[in-house]
């Protein structure tokens, strides 16, 4: 069973209050040391020195969003395996579509509760203590 | 709510404090011909940030309105609604509510009217049902868009990382120092946190975030057994050896001098292993150290728990990218600057004392103390500035808030007026901003009400249906001015004359050129509205507008040109903490006249120029041109054994010396008089200190200042001074007296 802190945590989102209730979140479910980056293009340069295992993203951010931020950490051979999970408010049958066949591993919808935090984490990693 | 949540909360509201200009400047942006698919983004993302981190925080009503509006802005950023005016302007109503709504969840505003927020849901859901496919957002929860969706897994054991610490930070080889202090060293009032920041001071702050502590409870017995005079913790630190060391003999010196009360071992080692912390992470606490963190560990009766921002697993460079993000900006809390403004003026007057002790002691220019004397001064000025600076802000917060204004007015008067603002990074001291609201807002709703005409008035005279009014802010020669313009018809002198007679302002004999007509307008009790309107015209009125902007030491000037519109100016100081002021001696005390209201010092010949009125005032005729003359030692009472000044210049009556020099000042109004001086000393910037707050109001005297040798001189309030003498002399023997002259 992996523990959560072992697991290294990317959030983007270009709202601060956002990332910081799910970073406080991830934290409470035994997350250490989760980054945070407020665009897509951040969040790639922080992904070019430091390999992570999950990335939560916002869709809608201004610059590059978080469609073109999946994109680009699949077409990366360094980061094509990571965990990306879509942190959005908006169920837009085409953009699910999109992020599907773009490779999404899972969506949490905004607002979320902490057991549904946990329980989309644990989708994608199985149980986590 | 945890005091974690409150501080994001308090985050959330500043976000929606950035969102919402965001909002207004897209909405502004838009029109029908030019739907920029950026700009409708803007204004969606706005509004569904606002939404979004809202619900994260059980802002129920919040979120309920904003969920509304983000559909209806959906429906324009898909295109099935256009960015019509109607359109715009519900969304821009919509808005005011939306900010109405923030303002009720931060608890700084009142609460908005149920029927208001249900008003503005329906008018939104008017332009949602006005899309042809009914087909409104839905929640990605109850959405069908997910169905058939399987959550795609990855195995953590499939990650073969680099190590990241060592790709981000070069540094392998550590100094590992080992510290136990004894209870001596508390007993000695020492602090282990202390001794921990010294050994972090060691690195470059760039790599302070890469030493890494651990504190060994293992010797920290239960509670129960807890001896209280002995120190039960020890620390193990990383320190990172770079090219610049620490050395091993840098670390001797931190614990220098607690070296008999500690134990102390310092080895080298290699940077530990980041999987290894996080899992001891729960029997070895690591901790972040901040200089604002915790009371010392000892005291803690329990083991330590870590309180962690962030863990040992975060490279430095996220650390660093924080770090950037709060350098940006900091809050400080007013008072703590208005103490430094303070300050800043003693020193002012300190610096002045210094100048003028050394004038006295017969020190020239050319001596050395006297050249670095003016190298103080200037860092003086320099000093002055920038707190200054400090508390400027720009006036955009008050120039966007006016957009509101404008909206609102025009929609109560049934006018469609747009307001173009102009130089709104102009900076302006905070004092100011906050009090200018109150007369901006009054002075906007005059011009839509009384300044712009209807919208056929309009068309036949050849304007465009919709009125412009233009709000702009600019320095001038260490002054603010902000104008205030209309395309209106202009103020009708006629009407504001026969009202001002109907009120018994002025008397119907009066004979008053145009721009004292315009000037009438400030008059207390003065308002010409037909009906009294929602808008203005609620019986207070322009005066109270020049009142307000008086009070922060500003002038309002008025220029109207029929059928082409009304300008208002506000000149206002750039603080109300210093002024330039011209040093002036009346029967030999010394005081002072703001720069700004000095129109220019002449000689006047007193039996040539000097003429005396039946009831005993004078006038003086200046370049054909009479003002009313004041003698500042009879105006203001001064005693005349006060004086020690006999020389040409003395004051005395009209027709006892030959020759008197007066000084020709101005109010904001343009009316002049000028004032009888013994001699004018200096020019001078001088610190205000308020008279009313210390002494009590005397007329005739706005503040007071401390010059450099330390007395006190009083600060002439200059209009006030002119009114009082305008008021003595009939104006029309002035016009005579001036036609006799020419």
């Amino acid at each position: 069973m992996p523990s959560a802190s072992q697991i290294r945590a990317l959030i983007v989102d270009d709202q601060a209050s956002i990332r910081q209730v799910l970073a406080s979140h991830m934290a409470e479910i035994g997350f250490k040391g989760v980054v945070q980056r407020k665009d897509g293009k951040e969040a790639l340069e922080y992904l070019e020195g430091h390999p992570v295992h999950l990335v939560i993203s916002d869709f809608n951010m201004p610059g590059m969003d978080g469609l073109a931020l999946l994109e680009a950490v699949r077409a990366n051979p360094k980061t094509s395996k990571l965990a990306f999970i879509i942190l959005t408010g908006e169920a837009n049958a085409g953009l699910v579509q999109k992020a599907v066949s773009a490779g999404v591993n899972n969506f949490l919808a905004k607002p979320y509760t902490l057991a549904k935090l946990k329980e989309t984490l644990e989708k994608v990693f199985g149980p986590i203590r | 709510m945890s005091d974690v949540m409150d501080d994001i909360l308090k985050i959330f509201f500043e976000e929606c404090d950035e969102l919402l200009p965001e909002l207004e400047r897209g909405l502004s942006e838009l029109s029908e011909d030019d739907a920029d698919p950026e700009t409708i983004n803007a204004i969606f993302r706005a509004v569904h940030s606002i939404k979004g981190g809202a619900a994260s925080f059980g802002l129920e009503r919040l979120v309920r309105f904003a969920h509304v509006y983000e559909s209806a802005l959906d429906c324009l950023r898909s295109g099935q609604v256009r960015p019509d005016s109607a359109t715009v302007k519900t969304f821009f109503i919509a808005m005011d509510v939306l900010s109405d709504l923030v303002s009720e969840s931060k608890q700084t505003g009142e609460r908005v009217d149920n029927h208001r927020v249900d008003e503005n849901i329906h008018k939104l859901e008017e332009i949602i049902g006005a899309r042809p496919e009914e087909e409104p957002v839905v929640e990605l929860e109850d959405s069908a868009a997910l169905e058939g969706f399987v959550p795609v897994t990855v195995d953590l054991e499939a990650f073969d990382f680099d190590d990241p610490a060592e790709e981000a930070t070069p540094l392998t080889e550590t100094l590992r120092v080992s510290f136990r202090p004894h209870g001596e060293l508390y007993e000695r009032g020492d602090d282990a946190r202390n001794l921990l920041l010294g050994l972090k001071s060691l690195l470059p702050s760039e790599q302070a975030a890469a030493m890494v502590v651990s504190c060994q409870q293992q010797d920290l017995p239960p509670l129960a057994d807890l001896p209280v005079d002995e120190g039960c913790l020890g620390w193990e630190v990383h320190l990172p050896i770079g090219a610049e060391g620490p050395t091993e003999a840098d670390v001797h010196n931190v614990f220098d001098w607690v070296s008999d009360v500690c134990d102390l071992t310092i080895s080298r080692g290699e940077q530990p292993v980041e999987d290894e912390i996080s899992d001891e992470a729960e029997c070895v606490a690591p901790i972040v150290l901040e200089p604002d963190c915790a009371k010392p560990p000892k005291e803690e009766p329990h083991p330590v728990q870590p309180v962690q921002e962030e863990g040992p697993s975060t490279s430095p460079s996220s650390k660093q990218g924080r770090k950037q993000e709060q350098h940006a900006s900091i809050r400080v809390d007013t008072g703590r600057i208005g103490m430094l403004m303070d300050m800043v003026g003693e020193m002012v007057i300190g610096q002045a004392s210094l100048e003028s002790a050394l004038s006295q002691q017969g020190v020239t220019q050319d001596q050395e103390l006297v050249k670095r004397l003016a190298v103080l001064k200037t860092l003086t000025r320099d000093i002055q500035e920038a707190v200054m600076a400090i508390r400027a802000q720009p006036v955009r917060h008050v120039f966007q808030r006016m957009q509101r204004v404008v909206r609102e007015g025009s929609g109560l008067a049934g006018k469609d007026v747009r307001l173009i603002l102009e130089g709104e990074e102009t900076e302006i001291d905070r004092t100011l901003i906050e009090n200018l609201t109150d007369p901006l807002t009054h002075m906007l709703r005059n011009a839509i009400d009384h300044g712009i005409e209807d919208k056929e008035t309009r068309q036949a005279a050849g304007k465009p249906a919709q009125g412009t009014i233009r709000l702009s802010a600019r320095h001038r020669s260490g002054r603010i001015l902000i104008e205030i313009q209309d395309d209106g018809g202009g103020i009708n002198s006629q009407r504001v004359l026969q009202t001002a007679i109907k009120r018994g302002i002025v008397s119907a004999q009066a004979v008053l050129d145009e721009h004292e007509i315009n000037e009438l307008i400030f008059a207390p009790g003065f308002s010409t509205a037909d009906a009294v309107s929602d808008l203005s015209g609620r019986g207070v009125g322009m005066d109270v507008v020049r009142q307000a902007i008086q009070t922060l030491g500003g002038r309002v000037m008025i220029k109207s040109t029929p059928g082409q519109g009304t300008l208002f100016t506000l000149s206002l100081p750039l603080t109300l903490a210093v002024l330039d002021g011209m040093l002036i001696e009346c029967r030999g005390a010394v005081m002072v006249v703001p720069v700004s209201s000095v129109v220019e010092l002449v000689t006047v010949d007193v039996k040539e120029d000097i003429y005396h009125l039946p009831d005993g005032s004078h006038v003086v005729s200046i370049r054909t041109r009479c003002i009313p003359l004041i003698y500042l030692g009879d105006e203001l009472t001064l005693p005349q054994d006060y004086s020690d000044v006999t020389g040409p210049n003395h004051m005395g009556r009209a027709g006892e010396g030959d020759q008197l020099m007066v000084l020709v000042v101005e109010n904001e109004a343009g009316a002049r008089a000028a004032l009888v001086v013994d001699g004018v000393r200096d020019q001078a910037q001088v610190v205000i200190k308020s008279i009313e707050k210390n002494y009590r109001p005397i007329k005739g005297v706005s503040a007071a200042t401390i010059l450099g040798d330390g007395s006190v001189a009083l600060i002439l309030d200059v209009s006030t001074l002119i009114v009082s003498a305008t008021k003595r002399i009939d104006t029309r023997a002035l016009e005579v007296l001036a036609e006799h002259n020419a």
